[in-house]
C-alpha cells in the first residue's frame, strides 16, 4: 500500500478534524446536558426523592419518646428539607444545575447521586461515575464486545466467498438470514431465548444477576493465583453469559456477513479482479491478494466503530437480560434522573467514538494521500 | 398526428416509477415475499379500523372493566386443542331463548318448569310465585384442565313507559353435571333496572358439596378453587379430577313484583325484553388467547397493525424528506450551508439516540402524558436525530449529478435552480430516496417498542406494549409462549418485509450487487 | 452589416482556492483560462475556435453562455444582437444593458432580462450521453425550453417538439417523442440535443465539439443539419473543435486559440492554405494524411514540449517555450522574450499574433 509521509498538508488536514470531532464531542454533551436539564424531568425525580427523605425524617422526630419538642420539629424539618434542595441544587436553575456539571465531567469526578443506580451494579453510594463505568465496562465487554469481535472473526475471512458464490444457495440463505436479524430486535431473540433455554429447556439460568459476584470472586481468583478458582470461576461466568454472548452474535453475525458480502461484491466484480483470473491465479490468491486487501479499508472501518460504539451497552437487552452492564447503568441513570451518571455516561460513549473516528481519520489520511479537506 | 404526446406532471412521473419498480421488485423473491406481507399487514390494519371500537386503547387500559373481566384469564389460543394441548374451550351462548316461559300461581308449578331449584344440592323449598323463564345450555367438558367460570350476562331494554324500579327479578344458576349432581352456583335478587350480571359462586354449594363427598376442605378453599368444585370430581378428602361430559347450566329467572301476567304481555308484545348470555370460561380463548387480565390478546394484536404502519411510514417519510432536502441543498449549493448542515450531521450522528429516547420518554411519563401525543413527542426525537444517513446520500448524489452536463444544459437553457432541484436533481434521487423509505420504516416502530420494554407506557396498545407487559409480569409471562411470542413475531414479520423490500430495491438501484 | 456577436476582450480568470491563510495573505493566483479574446460573428456565418484542450475554448463558449460566476469574468464583454421583440423588452426593463440601440451586453442583464437573452444564445455539448437527463422523455426534453420560458400552450409546443424534431430529421416525430435517451443511438441523441436548443430560435448556436464523442459514419449527418439550420435559420453558429481538419469543412472562419489567446484568425480557407503562426502550422501538420499510404511515414509535427499552466503563463509570446520557429529566426528572440504580440492584420481578413509574420511586414 502506498504511504505518504505526514508533510503538513496532511497534518492540517488531521488537525481540522481533530478539531470538528471535539467541537462534535462538546456540541453533544451540552445538548444532552440541555435535554437532562430543559425536560424537567430530574426536577421532578429530585422533587419526589426529597419529599421522601423529608417524610422520613418527620417520622423520626415525631416518634413518641423522642427529644425534640413538638414546637422544634416544623423548623427542623423545614431546615433539613432546604439542605437537601441545596444539596441536590434544585436552588439554582436548571441550566446551571446541569451546566455546572460539565467541567467536572471531563475528569469523571462526579458522584453518582442514585443509590439504584450504585445497587444495579452491585454496590453502595458514595460512588464515583468514573468507578462505576469501571465496573460496568467490562461486563459489557464480556458480553457485547466479545460478540461483536466472535462476528467479525466469521465474517469477514467468509464474505468475499459468499460474493463468489453469488446466486448460491449458500449466499441466499446468507440474505434471508441476515433480513431476519435485521428484523428481529436483539432484545426480542433475547427474550425468547430466555423463555426457551431459561424457562422450557433450562439449559441457560433465568437470572443473570449473579454474574457480580462471578466477576469479582475472578479477580479475587486472579489475584491469589488460585489457578483451580480461576477456572472454576471462569467456568461460572461461562455458564452465566454463554446465552447473552450467543444471542449478541447470532443478531450481530447477520448484519456483518451482509456488509462483508456487500463490500466484497463491489470489489469481485471490478476489471482488476476479472484481469487477475484471467492471468489464471488461483481463486484463493485472488481473495487473499486482490480481495480481502482492498476491503481490508471499510471492513478496518466496520470494525473499528463497532468496537467503539459496542461499549456503550445494548440498553434494551441488558434490561432484558438483567445483566449489569453499561446498558442496564444507562436505562436506571436514566430512569432515576441521576444526571452525572447520563452526562458521564454520553460523554464517556461519545469520546471514545470520536476517538476511534479520529484514529480512522489519521489512518485514511496515512493511507489514501487523495483524502482532501 | 396520430398520438398527442402529453407532458409529464412530476405526480405522474412518480406514480409511474413507482409502477415501474413494483413491477421490478416482484422479479425478486424476497420483494415478493415482502411485498406479500406488506399486503397482509394492510389489509390486517383496514380490518382492525373496522372491527376496534373507537375507544380500544382506553378498553385495553382497563384491565378490570368488562370486556376483559368477562374473558378467561392466561387462557391458551383455542386452536392448540388440535396440537394435542389438552385444554378446555371458552364457549358464549349468546341471546340464547328460553326452554319454558309461563306464569306461574301455583309455587309447585316452579319445580315442575324448574326441577333443579328443587334438586340441587342441600336446596330448599321456598314458595315463589311470578313470571318464569328458565334457560339450559349445554357445556362439553373433555379435558383434564377445569374451566374458570361461569358467567351470565344480561342485557334489559325496555320501552318508556315500562318502570323497571318495580319489577324485581329473581335469577337462580345452577350447573347439573355428568354425574347428575345439582349445584345451584348463583343467585340473585335485584330489581329489573339493576340486573347486570352473574357470575358463579361457591356460597350456595360450599357447606352441602364438603358433607356429600367427605371432603376435608375448609370454606376458603372452597371459595378460591370453586370452579374445580364445580367441574371437578374429588378424588381424595382433598384431590380432585376433572368430571369430563356434558353439563347443563341452567338459568332460572322469575319476574316479581308486578302482576306477573302483565309481565307476560310487557314481554310479548316486546315493551321489555331480557337477552342472555352464558359464557363458560374455559382455559383456551378466541384466536391468540388472553393474557392474565383476561384480554383478548388477538385484538391488542390487531391494534398494533395499523399503528405499526402509521408510525413507521410517518416517521420514515420525515426522516427521507428531511434528510433529502438537507442533503440535496448541502450538495448543490455548497458553501457555508453546506458546511453548517454537515457539521449538523456530525452531532446528530453522535448523539446516542436510544438514551436521548428514554430521557424524553422517561420526561413525557412525569409530565403524565399518554396516547398519540405521547407518541409523536417519541416519533419527532425519532426523526430529529436520524435524518443524518439519507442527507449524507443524497448530498453525494446531489454533488455527483450537479457536475452532470445535463444540468449545465438545464442552466443553458435558462432553468431556475428550483427547477432544476426539482426537475432534475430529485427524481434521479428518488429511487434510493425509496430504499432508504422502505429500510426506514421498521426503525420507528422497533425503537417504540424498545421503549416499551424498558418500561415507557404512552399508554397505546402497541405490539411493543405487549411485549412490555409480558416483560414486565416475566415470571408469569415466561410460561406464557403466546403471550411473549407473537408480538414479537409480528414486529420481526413486519420489519422483514421491510428489510427483504429494501434489499431488493438496494439490488435494483445498486446493479453491481445485482446477481449475474 | 453588423455581426450578430461581438465578444471583446474577454477574461476569465480563475481563483485557485490556497485555503485560509493563502486568503488571508491575500496571495491570490488565477487560472487565467481565457486571457482577453475578441472576435465578432455574422448571420449565416460559421465561427471555428480551434485548440487543444484546456486552451479556453470551452470556458469561452461557457462564458458566452452566461454558466460562469460573474466574479470570474475579469473583464471584456459580449454583446448579443437579439430578436427585435426581446430587444424591446429589455429596453423597457433594463435600458443599461442596451448598448447602440441594437446589442445586448450580456453581463449587464440581471433577472427576467438574462432569461431572456438565454433565448437567443443556445449550446450543443460535446458528451450526447450526458447533456440529455436519462430520464426525461425526448418529447419532455425537447418541451422543457418552452416550459422555463413559458412559451406556448399545450397545443403549440407539441407543434414545436414536432417541427423542431423534424428540423434535425428525427422523423417521424411523432414516433421518437415518447422514447427514453437511452433507446436512442449517440446520433439521435445529438439530434435531440439539437432540436432542444432549436425550439427557442435562437440566434446564435454555439456547438461545443458537437461530434468528437459520435462515430465518425455519423459525424457528417451532424454536421449537414448544423449547415442546413445555418442556411435555413439565419443563425450563426460557434463551432468549437480540437480538430482544424474538421473547421476547415464546416467553418466560414476559424480561430486558434493557445493557452487563453486567439493566436491566428482568418477565412478557414486561407488558414488552412497559408499558416502563418507556427502553432497552426504545428495543428495542420498532427492532422492525418488524406492519402492513407502516407499516415504510416512518421511525420515531424514542428512543435516541443508540454502546454504550460495556465496558471502561470510564460513571460513575453505565451507560445515562445514551445516555439520552434523561435529556435530557427535568432532575429526575432529580442521581441518574443520581451513582449506578447498582438493580433495584428498581417494580410486582409487574416490577422496573427506572432512576432515573425509582425516584425516581417514591417
Amino acid at each position: 500500500m502506498y504511504c505518504m509521509p505526514l508533510d503538513r498538508r496532511s497534518l492540517r488536514i488531521i488537525a481540522f478534524r481533530g478539531l470538528t470531532l471535539t467541537f462534535t464531542l462538546i456540541v453533544v454533551v451540552i445538548l444532552t446536558a440541555i435535554i437532562v436539564g430543559a425536560t424537567g424531568y430530574d426536577e421532578v425525580i429530585l422533587r419526589a426523592v426529597i419529599n421522601e427523605q423529608v417524610r422520613a425524617y418527620r417520622e423520626e422526630l415525631s416518634r413518641p419518646g423522642s427529644p425534640v419538642p413538638p414546637e422544634e420539629r416544623e423548623r427542623m424539618v423545614r431546615e433539613y428539607r432546604d439542605t437537601l434542595v441545596r444539596v441536590y441544587g434544585l436552588d439554582k436553575p436548571w441550566y446551571i444545575r446541569s451546566l455546572s456539571n460539565v467541567p467536572r465531567l471531563v475528569t469523571l469526578d462526579l458522584y453518582v447521586t442514585q443509590e439504584e443506580v450504585a445497587g444495579v451494579l452491585g454496590l453502595r453510594r458514595p460512588l464515583k461515575v468514573g468507578d462505576a463505568i469501571a465496573v460496568a465496562l467490562p461486563r459489557t465487554i464480556i458480553m457485547i464486545t466479545l460478540a461483536y469481535v466472535i462476528s467479525a472473526f466469521i465474517s469477514v475471512p467468509i464474505g468475499p466467498y459468499i460474493a463468489y458464490k453469488r446466486g448460491s444457495v449458500f449466499d441466499k440463505s446468507v440474505i434471508v438470514y441476515a433480513a431476519i436479524t435485521n428484523a428481529f430486535p436483539v432484545w426480542w431473540i433475547a427474550m425468547l431465548s430466555i423463555f426457551i433455554f431459561g424457562f422450557y429447556l433450562g439449559l441457560a439460568p433465568t437470572s443473570y444477576r449473579p454474574i457480580i459476584a462471578q466477576i469479582s470472586k475472578l479477580s479475587d481468583a486472579i489475584y491469589s493465583l488460585n489457578i483451580t478458582n480461576i477456572i472454576l470461576t471462569f467456568k461460572d461466568i461461562l455458564y452465566y453469559s454463554y446465552l447473552p454472548i450467543l444471542v449478541v452474535t447470532f443478531s450481530l453475525l447477520g448484519a456483518w456477513l451482509y456488509s462483508a458480502r456487500a463490500v466484497a461484491i463491489r470489489v469481485v466484480s471490478e476489471d482488476y479482479v476479472a484481469a487477475a483470473r484471467a492471468k489464471g491465479l488461483s481463486e484463493s490468491t485472488i481473495v487473499r491478494k486482490y480481495i480481502l486487501r482492498v476491503i481490508a479499508g471499510p471492513i478496518l472501518t466496520f470494525v473499528i466503530l463497532g468496537l467503539a460504539g459496542s461499549i456503550g451497552g445494548y440498553i434494551i437487552t441488558e434490561t432484558v437480560f438483567d445483566w449489569p452492564g453499561m446498558g442496564l447503568l444507562y436505562y436506571v441513570a436514566i430512569s432515576t434522573g441521576d444526571s452525572p451518571t447520563i452526562l458521564a455516561l454520553v460523554y464517556v460513549t461519545t469520546l471514545v467514538y470520536i476517538v476511534a473516528r479520529f484514529i480512522l481519520e489519521v489512518l485514511y489520511v496515512i493511507l489514501d494521500p487523495r483524502v482532501k479537506l | 398526428m396520430s398520438k398527442m404526446p402529453v407532458k409529464e406532471s412530476f405526480i405522474s412521473y412518480i406514480a409511474r416509477s413507482i409502477k415501474e419498480g413494483l413491477r421490478e421488485v416482484l422479479t425478486y423473491n424476497m420483494g415478493r415475499v415482502g411485498l406479500a406481507i406488506l399486503v397482509f399487514m394492510v389489509v390486517m390494519s383496514i380490518y382492525s379500523i373496522i372491527v376496534l371500537p373507537g375507544d380500544f386503547p382506553a378498553m385495553w387500559r382497563y384491565v378490570t372493566e368488562p370486556p376483559w373481566i368477562y374473558n378467561p384469564r392466561s387462557a391458551l389460543p383455542s386452536w392448540v386443542e388440535y396440537l394435542g394441548f389438552d385444554v378446555s374451550e371458552t364457549r358464549t351462548y349468546t341471546a340464547i331463548r328460553p326452554q319454558e316461559s309461563r306464569v306461574i300461581i301455583n309455587p309447585d308449578d316452579l319445580f315442575r318448569y324448574a326441577p333443579e331449584v328443587e334438586r340441587a344440592l342441600g336446596a330448599r323449598r321456598v314458595a315463589l310465585i311470578g313470571y318464569l323463564e328458565v334457560y339450559r345450555v349445554e357445556y362439553n367438558l373433555d379435558s383434564r384442565s377445569y374451566p374458570q367460570d361461569i358467567i351470565v350476562l344480561f342485557n334489559v331494554k325496555a320501552s318508556e313507559n315500562v318502570n323497571l324500579t318495580n319489577i324485581r327479578v329473581i335469577a337462580l344458576l345452577y350447573v347439573t353435571r355428568p354425574d347428575d349432581v345439582i349445584l345451584k352456583i348463583g343467585e340473585l335478587s335485584v330489581s329489573l333496572n339493576m340486573l347486570n350480571y352473574m357470575k358463579a359462586t361457591h356460597e350456595y354449594f360450599s357447606l352441602p358439596y364438603i358433607s356429600y363427598y367427605n371432603l376435608n376442605l375448609t370454606l376458603e378453599e372452597m371459595k378460591t378453587y370453586f370452579n374445580i368444585a364445580i367441574f371437578g370430581k374429588p378424588i381424595t378428602s382433598r384431590e380432585f379430577e376433572s368430571l369430563r361430559g356434558t353439563y347443563q347450566i341452567t338459568l332460572v329467572l322469575l319476574y316479581i313484583g308486578i302482576d306477573p301476567r302483565e309481565i307476560s304481555r310487557l314481554i310479548a308484545d316486546r315493551s321489555l325484553s331480557v337477552s342472555v348470555d352464558i359464557k363458560v370460561l374455559g382455559t383456551s380463548y378466541g384466536l391468540l388467547g388472553t393474557d392474565i387480565y383476561g384480554r383478548d390478546l388477538f385484538m391488542g394484536l390487531l391494534f398494533g397493525f395499523p399503528v405499526a404502519l402509521t408510525i413507521g411510514f410517518l416517521v420514515s417519510l420525515a426522516i427521507v424528506a428531511i434528510g433529502l432536502t438537507l442533503g440535496v441543498i448541502s450538495g448543490y449549493f455548497g458553501g457555508r450551508i453546506d458546511e453548517i448542515i454537515q457539521r449538523a450531521i456530525d452531532i446528530i450522528a453522535n448523539i446516542p439516540l436510544l438514551p436521548i429516547l428514554i430521557l424524553v420518554g422517561v420526561a413525557i411519563q412525569t409530565q403524565g402524558w399518554t396516547g398519540w401525543p405521547a407518541l409523536s413527542i417519541i416519533m419527532i426525537i425519532l426523526v430529529a436525530f436520524s435524518w443524518g444517513g439519507v442527507a449524507i446520500i443524497s448530498r453525494s448524489m446531489a454533488l455527483s449529478i450537479k457536475s452532470e452536463p445535463y444540468i449545465e444544459a438545464a442552466k443553458a437553457l435558462g432553468a431556475s435552480t428550483t427547477r432544476i432541484i426539482f426537475r432534475h436533481i430529485i427524481p434521479q434521487i428518488i429511487p434510493y430516496a425509496m430504499a432508504a423509505l422502505v429500510f426506514g420504516v421498521p426503525s420507528a416502530i422497533i425503537a417504540e417498542a424498545g421503549l416499551s420494554v424498558l418500561g415507557i407506557d404512552h399508554g397505546l396498545p402497541t405490539w411493543g406494549r405487549l411485549l412490555a407487559d409480558a416483560q414486565a409480569n416475566r415470571g408469569v409471562a415466561y410460561n406464557m409462549w403466546w403471550w411473549v411470542l407473537p408480538p414479537g413475531l409480528l414486529l420481526g414479520l413486519f420489519s422483514f418485509a421491510f428489510v427483504a423490500l429494501g434489499f431488493t430495491l438496494e439490488t435494483i438501484v445498486e446493479p453491481r450487487l445485482r446477481r449475474r | 452589416m453588423e455581426p450578430l456577436l461581438k465578444v471583446e476582450n474577454l477574461k476569465v480568470w480563475f481563483p485557485i482556492r490556497k485555503g485560509f491563510i493563502g486568503t488571508l495573505l491575500g496571495r491570490a493566483e488565477y487560472v487565467r483560462a481565457v486571457d482577453g479574446i475578441s472576435f465578432n460573428i455574422h448571420e449565416e456565418e460559421t465561427f471555428c475556435l480551434v485548440g487543444e484542450s484546456g486552451c479556453g475554448k470551452t470556458t469561452t463558449a461557457r462564458a458566452i453562455m452566461m454558466l460562469i460566476d460573474w466574479g470570474d469574468i475579469k473583464s471584456g464583454r459580449v454583446l448579443v444582437k437579439p430578436h427585435e421583440e426581446v430587444l424591446t423588452e429589455i429596453s423597457k426593463i433594463q435600458p443599461e444593458a442596451v448598448i447602440n440601440g441594437v446589442y445586448v451586453d450580456l453581463f449587464k442583464t440581471r433577472g427576467y432580462a438574462n432569461k431572456l437573452m438565454r433565448r437567443e444564445i443556445q449550446i450543443i455539448f460535446q458528451d450526447p450521453f450526458g447533456s440529455i437527463n436519462p430520464r426525461m422523455r425526448v418529447y419532455d426534453v425537447v418541451e422543457e425550453p418552452l416550459v422555463i420560458h413559458g412559451i406556448g400552450g399545450r397545443e403549440e409546443r407539441v407543434e414545436a417538439v414536432a417541427k423542431a424534431l423534424t428540423a434535425v430529421k428525427l422523423t417521424p416525430p411523432e414516433e421518437f417523442m415518447y422514447r427514453y435517451p437511452h433507446q436512442l443511438s449517440g446520433g439521435q441523441r445529438q439530434r435531440v440535443a439539437i432540436a432542444r436548443t432549436l425550439v427557442l430560435n435562437p440566434k446564435i448556436l454555439l456547438a461545443d465539439e458537437p461530434v468528437s464523442m459520435l462515430d465518425v459514419s455519423i459525424r457528417a449527418e451532424i454536421l449537414q443539419v448544423l449547415e442546413e439550420l445555418k442556411k435555413t435559420r439565419d443563425m450563426g453558429i460557434i463551432f468549437i473543435t480540437h480538430d482544424i481538419a474538421l473547421a476547415r469543412y464546416i467553418c466560414d472562419k476559424i480561430a486558434v486559440m493557445y493557452l487563453g489567446k486567439i493566436v491566428e484568425l482568418a477565412d478557414s480557407d486561407t488558414i488552412i492554405e497559408k499558416p502563418l503562426h507556427p502553432y497552426t502550422r504545428a495543428l495542420m501538420s498532427a492532422v492525418p494524411d488524406v492519402i492513407p499510404e502516407n499516415r504510416l511515414v512518421l511525420r515531424n509535427v514542428p512543435i516541443k514540449g508540454e502546454v504550460p499552466s495556465a496558471v502561470r503563463i510564460p513571460a513575453g509570446c505565451r507560445f515562445r517555450p514551445r516555439c520552434v520557429a523561435y529556435d530557427q529566426n535568432s532575429w526575432v528572440q529580442e521581441y518574443c522574450m520581451k513582449e506578447e504580440p498582438g493580433l495584428a492584420e498581417v494580410e486582409k481578413g487574416h490577422y496573427v499574433a506572432c512576432w515573425i509574420p509582425i516584425r516581417r511586414r514591417v
